[in-house]
């Protein structure tokens, strides 16, 4: 019989087979950062140095004598995670190796607060290096304090209930954006296809580049193990965490059109939310639309711009563009 | 090369160093649950009658393996072409994807994997001889069924008809344009292939007894189904343009063309009342449908009852008849009353009422009668019936030792798709009785006859699955004849799928409760602890290191993992 069974795969995900971390390291049960890690490291491939500062990752890797990733890693002090990733870069360089990819991993405390001032003076110098961003939205490891990440009406061990975090999230994408480096994105580990790509396409650019990758925690968000993946898809069909990026702090691309469901259906899953009351969540839906606004606003007005010119600090020439 | 001063080398190691053998860390004793690959049954094969384990054989077709799917459908059901051709489908109804799209059409699927494997090479494999010897009274689709499995388990089978061919209902009650006779014939052969006798044109009851069969063989099973027509029980019944819905249809599908007056009211809602209504209008016959209760209350085939209306049958709905009105020796009409509904009787259906001083005539020159069909219980004892049904228990059991029955006569469920299955059932219980072992307190499940195991307790339905991944794709259009060239010819009416069509659809099945290699438990563990079976569908689960967490079961699309609690 003449059938052509050439085309038929059943699969939902169609990821790189490579595995870099392995089985045995020490996050929690059904933790995103750990799963994020995973994925990244897929797209990474085994040429790769990575930074990590003070956060979950420098528990999770394990106890000397072990680690949990098959590449080289370099545990570092909370603040130094860019500048310790620009100095491996710089390092490498002088020694012409210029196919390894410098990662530094950090947690959003170590990006949004303490490691900020080291990272603004990376990405602004250009520094050929991968920054990722784990965000689970608050100080996790040392017992989940209130960070910049947090989002707006989250309970924390500093933001109690009777007065939740009363601030919005920093927008740390847009600050990146700002500094106008090659490339931004965001990312999901319930999209892991786009994540994949993302790293991927960071991989081939020169230059700064900064992924901000929503994860899921259950320790901290007071949710289900079980439920790390649909929260984060959650978050991003919701419209709470939009995936997008941009080229050259000019061009923006909304990656993934969200379904616009309640935000309810994402804040119910966290205990982190279960004090909000109706008001709250209602602040938080014409938030959403506000944000939304705003991010549809910036694709249009990038439609119309073109890219830097070559020669002005963040840009890089055109040949340099392709070259890696 | 920076020369390094010595004393330092002393105290701190030049570099530290750490080895990626972190796997030496049990993560595994962390957890108290763990995810456990399970295949459960999915809500299409919850309902079928006859036991088909759908999501399977969908998957295997969609691999593009039909022959290892006709094998699984024909594990233990004979009649795969015709069931795709009658079966009423309520498996479509239960059908996961109706909300993604519509419901996958199993039944062309059915239909295509039967006239895939019409021959000998797809049958399963048969077991040694036992040397036992089994009668199973009636050849239609129980008889046919119970024999088969019971050849295929090894002990030697006759099937005794009073027809002159076997098939029974199957040959007799369904017209050719919805299931042409080849197909029936070849299906058959196959069983007869395996070594099942056909005595045909015998009456067990008049030509033989029930007591000789007993002594010949080691179990009976009757299966004989309902072929009377009730009566109408109304003056004027006895005029000759008064006929029998059962046996008009049998001379049609014998191949002869009676002479009809025309237009004639085909009283009744079953199947056998629209099958006569649409081989009349392909006679030329004018039929009018009178049925006493709403279109609701019909125990027809929707479908079928939709293509009689495509075809043009008028239907009077809420119309009882009252009297066969005749003149001058020929009927001129049927008088009737209308009805309306009142609360619903033992059937569950709403319970039709006469409204007073509605008569009216419907201008007639015959009638067919067709409300309904009874069994010919002669050749049991008193003991073995149980009013109109054979007294048969949940094991299919009757009290006389050694006969058994399933079927219509028995259940009364009215298709041949639940005579299939009830085939399978008896047929199971009479093996175990051969084989000298206890018999059940009821006959196994369907499912229990399947070659894989599935937690039958708990169907998929479409809470159970992660609909995230599932987006909409269309149910195929079904190609059938024009309604108006159908009025000239008894060709079949529905045309069947290419393979292309075939296999197109069966990658539409959401193969709910069973792995198919989606890969989402894979790549969505943060502990990389599920890895690919060598050869085999699916993936294992490193228990050393899975802590528990529940992602894949959450994420998986199909409801193929289940968290069990982890014994201390």
């Amino acid at each position: 019989m003449a059938i052509d069974t050439t085309s038929y795969d059943p699969r939902n995900l169609h990821l790189p087979d490579g595995e870099i971390l392995s089985s045995g390291h020490l996050a929690c049960p059904g933790c995103g950062a750990a799963l994020g890690m995973r994925l990244a490291l897929k797209a990474l491939g085994p040429n790769t140095m990575v930074v990590i500062p003070a956060c979950c990752w420098a528990v999770i890797n394990g106890p000397y004598p072990f680690q949990a990733l098959s590449v080289p890693v370099l545990q570092v002090a909370f603040e130094t995670a860019a500048i310790s990733a620009s100095g491996i870069r710089a390092a490498l360089d002088a020694q012409g190796q210029k196919d390894i990819n410098v990662v530094a991993w950090a947690g959003d405390g170590g990006t949004f607060d303490i490691g900020f001032q080291s990272l603004s003076g990376a990405v602004e110098r250009n520094d050929d290096i991968i920054y990722f961003c784990y965000d689970n939205e608050a100080y996790m490891n040392t017992g989940i304090q209130r960070s910049s990440a947090t989002p707006y009406g989250a309970w924390t061990t500093t933001t109690p209930v009777e007065t939740p975090k009363a601030e919005p999230k920093k927008n740390m994408v847009e600050i990146m954006v700002e500094h106008r480096i090659p490339y931004t994105a965001t990312a999901s580990i319930a999209f892991p296809e786009d994540f994949v790509r993302k790293v991927e396409k960071a991989k081939g650019i020169p230059g700064a580049k900064f992924i901000h990758l929503w994860i899921s925690c259950p320790a901290g968000h007071k949710s289900e193990e079980r439920n790390s993946v649909k929260i984060a898809r959650l978050a991003v069909e919701t419209g709470v965490f939009p995936l997008y990026e941009v080229e050259y702090g000019t061009r923006y691309t909304i990656n993934h059109e969200p379904a616009f469901t309640d935000v309810n259906a994402y804040l119910e899953l966290q205990g982190r939310f279960r004090h909000l009351t109706e008001e709250h969540v209602e602040a938080m839906r014409r938030n959403l639309r506000w944000e939304w606004e705003r991010l549809r606003a910036k694709v249009e007005m990038g439609r119309k711009l073109s890219l830097p010119p070559t020669g002005v600090r963040g840009a890089v020439d055109e040949g340099e563009r392709t070259s890696r | 090369m920076v020369e390094l001063n010595p004393k330092y080398l002393e105290d701190v190691p030049l570099t530290s160093y750490s080895d990626n053998a972190i796997t030496a860390i049990k993560t595994g004793t962390w957890k108290y649950v763990q995810p456990v690959y399970e295949d459960k049954l999915p809500a299409c094969s919850h309902v079928c009658p006859a036991g088909n384990d759908i999501s399977k054989a969908m998957d295997l077709i969609a691999r593009g393996d039909v022959a290892a799917a006709a094998r699984l459908w024909r594990a233990g059901n004979p009649l795969a072409s015709t069931l795709g051709r009658v079966c009423p489908h309520p498996c479509e109804s239960e059908c996961n994807r109706r909300q993604f799209g519509g419901a996958i059409a199993i039944h062309m699927l059915e239909r295509f994997l039967g006239d895939s494997s019409l021959d000998e090479s797809f049958l399963p494999e048969k077991a040694r001889p036992t040397g036992k010897k089994v009668a199973v009274v009636g050849a239609g689709p129980a008889g046919i069924s119970a024999a088969y499995s019971l050849a295929l388990a090894g002990h030697e089978v006759e099937v005794f008809d009073d027809k002159a061919k076997p098939g029974g209902y199957l040959r007799t009650g369904i017209p050719d344009y919805r299931l042409p006779k080849e197909i029936l014939d070849r299906e058959l052969a196959l069983v007869g292939s395996l070594g099942v006798r056909f005595t045909c044109s015998t009456h067990v009851g008049k030509d033989i007894t029930l007591d000789d069969l007993k002594q010949r063989f080691d179990a009976v099973i009757v299966a004989v189904g309902f072929h009377r027509s009730r009566p109408l029980a109304v003056p004027g019944e006895d005029h000759p343009n008064v006929y029998n819905g059962v046996m008009l249809l049998e001379r049609i599908l014998a191949g002869e063309r009676p002479e009809l007056p025309s237009p004639v009211a085909v009283v009744g809602g079953g199947n056998t009342a629209i099958d006569v209504a649409r081989s009349l209008l392909r006679l030329g016959v004018e039929p009018i449908i009178v049925y006493r209760r709403s279109r609701l209350e019909m125990p027809a085939i929707p479908g079928e009852v939709d293509e009689a209306e495509k075809e043009g049958v008028p239907f009077h709905f809420l119309t009882a008849p009252s009297q066969v009105v005749v003149e001058d020796g020929r009927i001129t009409a049927l008088e009737c009353l209308k009805m309306r509904l009142g609360e619903p009787d033992e059937s569950g259906r709403r319970r039709p009422l006469p409204v007073e001083g509605s008569e009216f005539r419907l201008p007639v020159a015959g009638v067919v009668t067709a409300i309904g069909e009874s069994a010919d219980l002669e050749l049991l004892p008193e003991s073995a019936r149980d009013g109109w049904r054979v007294a048969a228990d949940e094991r299919f059991a009757t009290p006389v030792d050694g006969v058994f029955a399933a079927g219509d006569a028995a259940f009364g469920d009215g298709t041949v798709t639940a005579a299939v299955g009830g085939g399978r059932r008896v047929a199971a219980v009479v093996d175990r009785r051969l084989g000298g072992r206890e018999l059940p307190a009821a006959a196994p499940s369907l499912q229990k006859l399947w070659q894989r195991p599935v937690e039958a307790a708990h169907p998929v339905y479409v809470e159970q699955l992660n609909v995230a991944y599932f987006t909409e794709s269309p149910r195929p259009q079904i190609e059938e004849m024009d309604a108006q060239a159908r009025r000239s010819s008894f060709d079949e009416v529905v045309q069947g799928f290419t393979d292309e069509q075939a296999v197109h659809e069966a990658r539409r099945c959401l193969v709910c409760g069973t792995c198919n290699e989606c890969c989402n438990c894979l790549f969505f563990c943060p502990d990389v602890a599920i890895h690919k079976r060598n050869g085999v569908v699916g993936f294992e689960i490193d228990t050393e290191h899975c802590k528990g967490c529940g992602i894949c079961v959450e994420e998986c699309p199909r409801s193929a993992l289940t968290l069990v609690e982890v014994e201390s």
